[in-house]
């Protein structure tokens, strides 16, 4: 096989590995720590337990995947290897496409597999307990990955005008605000304890289509709205990589 | 690898394709489909404990690919699998969007014939607008998951089909192969139902039909961008994108009205006078490349 892509999917394999294996693996440890806890929980209340354990699960996938996105560009970080690929025929601009490609691949497998691994664990719920009421987070992942590639839509810019470490500066930061955001957000709540219920309440309306229709409609958007700034981030980083290459330790 | 395998041995890599092809798909679902019934493994309480092994029979033409490669010792020197971005965007900007302007095409003919245009409409205002906003990247994820046919039939069936006879042919025959693959579906009313006249005979032509239509412009997109990507995003748009853009332009029909054999007609008549204008650009195409080879 040939071509950039094919390059970045054998650079970065493992980090395209991690995406794949990544839900099976939260598979396992959710059904690890339900079978450890199982017996506190009474039979009213496991559902639900169960569910928020999924949740919880994969949202630390996600964000492991979103962690591990700067090796995209960090792999790269080379005077040398950068020059050799800036003096080939429209090397620069596919160098970037490749990353941008590659990611865009990568997010997609993890979909897939997430979805899949999430249908299997409700297949051994079903061989288990003969239940076949389990929720399906198939709506989540779709937003969830489109929420990633806005992320390394914001950073990759700032990736490739000033390196990787810069990159994952801003995810940092990122992380920081968002952080201080929910903390901030907790304060209006009546009461901590109301939270689990009104999380509850907002999540059962997402996956049940029961939420009102702007806020509907702003979900809806919110994907489209990522795709056009990957656009636009693949072309600000296409032309200001160069720039940043001068910014390479060797 | 040999450069241009005889003809036997390309119809030998056809017939081990359409046997795994088949075989992944069929077994599974027809075990299914005597356990439990289509209504509760497809569509019922069962759907979503069985998406997983909806996902790999579904995927069943893209193994048998890599199966048969590997069997045949073919070899993986495939060029379909690259994105040829370059030059060739307006055919994947095609690919999603005359899915899309068809399903709101659909939506209005339906209407006007089976609704009222004065009625209420199935997913008013901002629903109506969520749906078509959300068909454009439901389209493209998605295609990940069509991706498992789109590999298997125009990536191999059609390129082995090509090496033994003629463009037409190639896709009549290849539409049948496509809609027979259907069958254990069909004939359960995945399609059409189950209540109409032929049952489920006719289904399985009617999905024949569909598919031999339908491959024409996957093919289009594929001979185009020499890349099997479009196809794939195609494919995900006029199972997703169209639906919903259908829906969102609806008006006067419930959303339990039971979909009809006319209806049927209906849509599949629109859709084939669509692919009809690809089936012109393809013999175009063709004429083209006879007229340079003189």
């Amino acid at each position: 096989m040939q071509g950039v892509v094919y390059k970045e999917l054998r650079q970065n394999r493992v980090f395209f590995i991690q995406g794949l294996l990544m839900p099976p693996a939260g598979i396992i440890v959710t059904l690890l720590m339900y079978a450890a806890i199982k017996d506190n929980i009474s039979a009213g209340e496991s559902d639900t337990f169960m569910m928020i354990l999924r949740l919880i699960i994969q949202t630390v996938s996600f964000m492991m995947l979103w962690m591990g996105s700067s090796s995209v560009f960090s792999g790269d970080e080379s005077k040398k290897w950068s020059a050799f690929i800036a003096a080939a025929p429209n090397g620069r601009v596919r160098h970037i496409y490749g990353k941008y490609v590659f990611y865009f691949m990568t997010l997609g497998a993890f979909f897939m597999s997430s979805v899949f691994c999430d249908s299997f664990f409700s297949w051994l719920l079903y061989c288990g307990t003969g239940k076949t009421d389990m929720l399906s987070f198939t709506n989540l992942y779709f937003l969830m990955i489109f929420l990633l590639l806005m992320m390394f839509a914001f950073e990759t810019p700032f990736a490739a005008r000033f390196g990787s470490k810069l990159g994952t500066g801003i995810r940092i930061a990122v992380l920081s605000v968002l952080f201080l955001a929910f903390a901030a957000g907790m304060l209006f709540v009546p009461a901590a304890d109301n939270i689990a219920d009104y999380l509850g309440e907002y999540l059962t309306k997402f996956f049940e289509g029961e939420l009102s229709d702007g806020v509907t409609f702003i979900i809806s958007v919110f994907p489209c709205v990522a795709m056009g700034a990957y656009l636009l981030s693949y072309k600000i980083s296409e032309s200001c990589w160069l720039k940043g290459v001068e910014n390479y330790d060797k | 690898m040999t450069n241009n395998p005889d003809r036997k041995t390309e119809l030998k890599r056809l017939i081990i394709y359409l046997v795994l092809a088949f075989g992944i798909a069929w077994l599974p679902w027809i075990i299914l489909n005597s356990l439990y019934g289509y209504e509760e493994w497809f569509t019922g309480d069962m759907a979503f404990p069985f998406a997983w092994l909806t996902l790999i029979s579904g995927g069943g033409p893209a193994i048998a690919n890599v199966l048969t490669r590997l069997i045949t010792k073919e070899g993986f020197d495939d060029e379909l699998l690259r994105l040829k971005l370059r030059g060739n965007v307006k055919y994947y900007v095609i690919a999603v969007s005359v899915p899309i302007a068809a399903g709101l095409l659909r939506g209005v003919v339906l209407t006007l014939l089976y609704g009222d245009i004065n009625g209420a409409a199935a997913n008013p205002g901002l629903m109506g607008a969520s749906l078509i906003v959300q068909s454009l990247p439901m389209s493209l994820v998605m295609a990940f998951n069509t991706f498992g046919e789109e590999y298997g039939w125009r990536g191999y069936m059609n390129g082995k089909l090509g090496a033994l006879t003629n463009k037409p042919v190639t896709i009549i025959v290849g539409g049948i192969l496509w809609g027979v693959w259907h069958a254990p579906l069909t004939v359960k009313g995945h399609n059409f139902g189950t209540d109409y006249p032929g049952f489920p005979w006719l289904g399985i032509v009617m999905m024949c039909a569909f598919c031999i239509m339908t491959g024409i412009f996957l093919m289009w997109l594929t001979d185009k961008t020499g890349s099997i990507y479009p196809a794939a995003i195609a494919h995900s748009a006029l199972n997703n994108g169209s639906n919903y853009s259908t829906l969102a332009v609806v008006r006067g029909i419930a959303e339990d009205t039971k979909q009809t054999l006319s209806m049927s007609i209906v849509m599949f008549s629109l859709m084939g006078i669509i692919f009809a204008v690809f089936a012109v650009f393809m013999i175009k195409d063709s004429r083209k490349i006879v007229n340079s080879e003189k």
